[in-house]
Formats: C-alpha cells, structure tokens, sequence
C-alpha cells in the first residue's frame, strides 16, 4: 500500500521533483562559484578573515531555499488533493486513514530529505575543499536550521492546503509564518547551535498538524 | 443482514437552513435506489454523509452495519464511490490510473477496466485531464467494475454526458448489478435514466423525504388529472399534488383512483376530468412542483 501511494505521489510531484532537483543543483554551483570567486579575487587570507572576524555566513543565498522547495513540493501534492476535493478518493482507499495521511507526508518528507542530504553532503564537500574543518563545522551546523525549516514549512504548509475551510486556513497560514520565523531570526555562524534540538522537536510536533485538517475535512467543516 | 444501507433520524443543517430532518430510509441488498431532487435539496449532502466526509448535526448512517464515521477499511473496500463530476485524479493515465488502484484490491478485475475503455477513443498513455466528460464518466466506471464492489454509491452519474454516454453508463449499469446481485445508491438530475435503472424511489424536497416507494408502485399508480372549473381557486386537498391552473384547464396528481379524485373535486364543480400515465419524470415534476 506504502508502495502504491508512492506511486501515486510520484506521478503527481515527478514535475515539481525536477524543477527541485533543478533549483538545487542551481544553487550548489551558484555556492561554488561563489566560494570560488572570493578565493580567487580577494585571496584565502581575506576571505578566512571576514568570516572569522566578521560573522560573516559563507553561504547566505541558501537561506530561504530548502523553505522554498518545501513550500514547492507541498503545494504540488496538496492543491491537487483538495481541488474538487479529490481527498474523498484518496480517503476512501481501504487503508485507516491516519496511515493514509501519514504515506502522504512520509512521500513529501522522504523526498525533501533526499534533496536535503544531497546537498548538504554536497555542500561538506565543496567547503572542506577550501576551509579547515572548524569553519566547515560551524558553516554547516549554521545552515542546519534552514533545512530543518523545510521540514517544517513542508508539514505547515501541508495543514494549510488541508484545510477545508478558508477563514481557518488563512488563521494556520498566519501561524504557519509566525511559527517558521524562529527559524530565521538570527543568521550569524553558530548562533542557533543550542537551539536545533527545540527545533526538531518542534517539527516533530508538526507532523501531527495536518491530521487535525484532515479530520476537519472529514467532518465537512467548510464545505457546502 | 438485508440492510446495505441504513440512516436513522438524520437531520442535518448548513447554518440555520435546515436541510433534513430526521431522514430515515434503507437500503436492501441487491435494490438499485435513485436519489431524486430538485438543486439544493441535499442529494450530495446524504452521500457525503454516508460515506463519512459530512457529520450530520444528528443522526447515523451505517454502511454493511458499520457507522459512517468509522468505516473499516474491509467496508471502504465493498464500496465503490463516484464522485459529482467522474471526479478522479487527473494527473495519471488511463493505464497508471489502473495500476494504482489494483494494488488496493485484490479481487481486482482488470478485464473488467479495459473491456469499457475499448470503446472509447483513448489511449493507455492518455492523461486523464485530457479526456472528454464521456470519456472520463467510462474511465471511471471501468474502475468501478474493476473494483467489483458489492455497493455503488453514483452521485449525480450523469452530470456533463450527452445522451449517448449516459445511456452507455446506464445499461452497463443495470446489466451489471442485475448480473452480480450488487447494491446501488444513485442520484442524478435526468430522471429519464433513472426510470431505466431503478428498483426505489427516494424524492426528497426542501427539508424533508417526499416519498419513498417502488419505482413500478409510482410509474403503475400515480396519475395527472387535467379538469375544467370556473372556480378561481382549489384548496389544498389530501391526496391531491400540486393542483394549480395551466392555461384554462386545470391539472393536479395523485395516487388516488378517478373516481376519489372526482369525489374530491365535486365540490369544485370540475368537468371533463381527463386520467394520463406518468414516465418518472412527469410524476416527479407533479410531486414536486414545477419551481
């Protein structure tokens, strides 16, 4: 069944996953460009130097990018579902249907992680080349928030498409952005470390956000 | 156990415009019942319910003996649904569509899928969105088959199709639950389909089950009584339908015999009582009222 609705997902997001795949793979070179450039015009010494003394981050135009596939990927599975409200059908699979949500966000977050992985290690790759493992470290636990904000934005934004009625689905978007910002509030190197647990914690709550909406849906609260 | 389907005291509102009020009715095993009404009467309302994507504001429906808020997945599995619309998902193929839903059910017939779809101009490698309101009402029918559900539940299966397809659905329908002994809930606006299909009989109005009989009880006894009267107006009688003037004759319905409804209309002074049969549809107009 797991495999089914793997199938299905797939057919639906291949276009969306290509465009992601797209979109990340623009970024990684962009990143090694980038890096590239700053070594090669302003020399190692500079460049090791603004990111010491400055609390500089090395790879700030990735910021809102696993958010932006996350939002990409989500809406891509879920408009679908509740145009005509085509979740009937998938509801109405003889699966219980908190298993059947669930196969939904497991395909969404398999997806996103697999994108996810591949860049970081991608990312490790292209940094430790050029900087010592200290300043890739702290790079990496840096930019680690804003991946975990992808899961995150990933199951929020799936809440909100589940939602069958419009007031409360703007009410869980204006929360959805309100809860998402934690993730943003503060970009220099190293300042989130303490704070990565409370976030994944966080997104793991999350996960349980979409099946109040599905519930509501199944009440036909919203729906005339 | 008989009942397929059964609604106990279902009353439900949108807001404060009620829609029912303790609706009670069943469903046997092998009966093709038609849901009829006029827009806004509900019809989609109690399928929802039914399937449990609608709390009612009080009531229950069960299916196979199982209330619709907790249906398994073994009952999920004996019924097939079509949505208002041949609504599927429209981003699969004709052939991915089948392959998808066949892992769900293992008495899958997948004969049953492509044997339908032979007489459509389609292709295996044809998206779903890109097919035609017929071509999509078969596609989905052929899953329906191919599912071999023990109960179908069609809401508005005619919705979008030109004479040709809707009979097409309808005698694939009927030769189907005929050979099978399958149970069939169906609502649809074209009520000359229905006549061809149906066992019973569901006539709902604003609020409230107008009647619920065997469609041959209706088709056999339920009559139009054209008249003439100089009275300017009749009052509403027991047993007599919607009695208003056409032009300058009269005409009112009922299930009543000649000589009751002349008995009835004595008083009225009404001459040249004329008696005509009714298809499904006229008797529904008269049931119902024209507006």
């Amino acid at each position: 069944m797991l495999q089914a609705i793997y199938y299905k997902e797939w057919i639906k997001t291949c276009r969306m996953v290509g465009l992601l795949l797209v979109l990340f793979l623009a970024i990684l070179i962009y990143s090694f460009i980038t890096i590239n450039q700053s070594f090669r015009v302003a020399g190692a010494v500079s460049t090791w130097n603004s990111y010491l003394q400055n609390d500089i981050l090395l790879l700030p135009h990735l910021k809102w990018i696993p958010l932006l596939g996350a939002l990409i990927l989500s809406l891509g599975q879920f408009v679908p579902e509740m145009t005509n409200q085509r979740l009937k059908l998938t509801l109405h699979l003889p699966l219980p249907e908190t298993r059947t949500i669930s196969y939904l966000l497991f395909y969404g977050l398999s997806v996103l992680t697999a994108l996810y992985v591949v860049t970081y290690l991608v990312l490790w790759g292209i940094l430790a080349w050029y900087y010592p493992v200290e300043i890739v470290t702290t790079e990496l636990l840096s930019v680690l928030p804003w991946f975990i904000a992808g899961w995150a934005g990933y199951l929020l934004t799936s809440w909100v498409c589940m939602e069958s009625s419009w007031k409360q689905r703007i009410k869980n978007a204006i929360l959805s952005i309100c809860f998402l910002s934690y993730f943003f509030i503060d970009s220099i190197p190293g300042s989130y470390n303490p704070f990565v647990p409370f976030l994944l914690l966080f997104t793991v709550i999350c996960f349980t956000f979409p099946f109040f909406s599905a519930r509501r849906f199944k009440e036909g609260i919203g729906v005339r | 156990m008989n009942a397929i389907i059964q609604c106990e005291n279902v009353t439900h509102y949108y807001g404060k415009r009620l829609i029912y009020e303790n609706l009670n009715f069943e469903v046997n095993k092998g009966k093709i019942l038609g849901l009829l009404g006029k827009n806004g009467t509900g019809k989609t309302t109690i399928i929802n319910i039914l399937n449990g994507y609608l709390k009612p504001t009080s009531g229950v429906c069960r299916l196979f003996g199982e209330t619709m808020e907790e249906l398994s997945p073994r009952t999920k599995a004996r019924v097939g649904l079509l949505l208002e619309g041949h609504i599927q998902h429209s981003f699969f193929t004709v052939s991915e569509i089948e392959r998808f839903y066949s892992r769900f059910f293992p008495d899958w017939k997948k004969d049953a899928y492509y044997e339908l779809l032979k007489r459509l101009q389609v292709l295996p490698t044809q998206k779903i969105h890109t097919m035609s309101c017929g071509q999509r009402s078969q596609a989905t029918l052929g899953l329906l088959f191919a599912q071999d559900p023990d109960l179908l539940i069609l809401d508005d299966f005619s919705m979008g199709l030109d004479p040709g397809y809707r009979r097409l659905f309808v005698e694939y329908l009927k030769e189907y639950a005929t050979a099978e002994d399958k149970t069939i809930f169906l609502t649809s606006h074209i009520i000359q389909d229905m006549e061809m299909l149906i066992d019973d009989c569901m006539i709902m109005d604003y609020g409230r089950l107008l009647l619920h009989e065997p469609t041959g009880y209706i088709l056999e006894n339920f009559r139009r009584f054209r008249f003439i009267t100089e009275q300017p107006e009749i009052n509403q009688e027991e047993g007599l339908w919607n009695t208003a003037r056409v032009g300058n004759t009269w005409e009112t319905y009922s299930f009543l015999k000649r000589e009751v409804v002349e008995q009835l209309l004595r008083p009225y002074e009404a001459t040249l009582l004329s008696e005509e049969k009714l298809s499904l549809e006229d008797a529904f107009i008269g049931l119902t009222g024209k507006y």
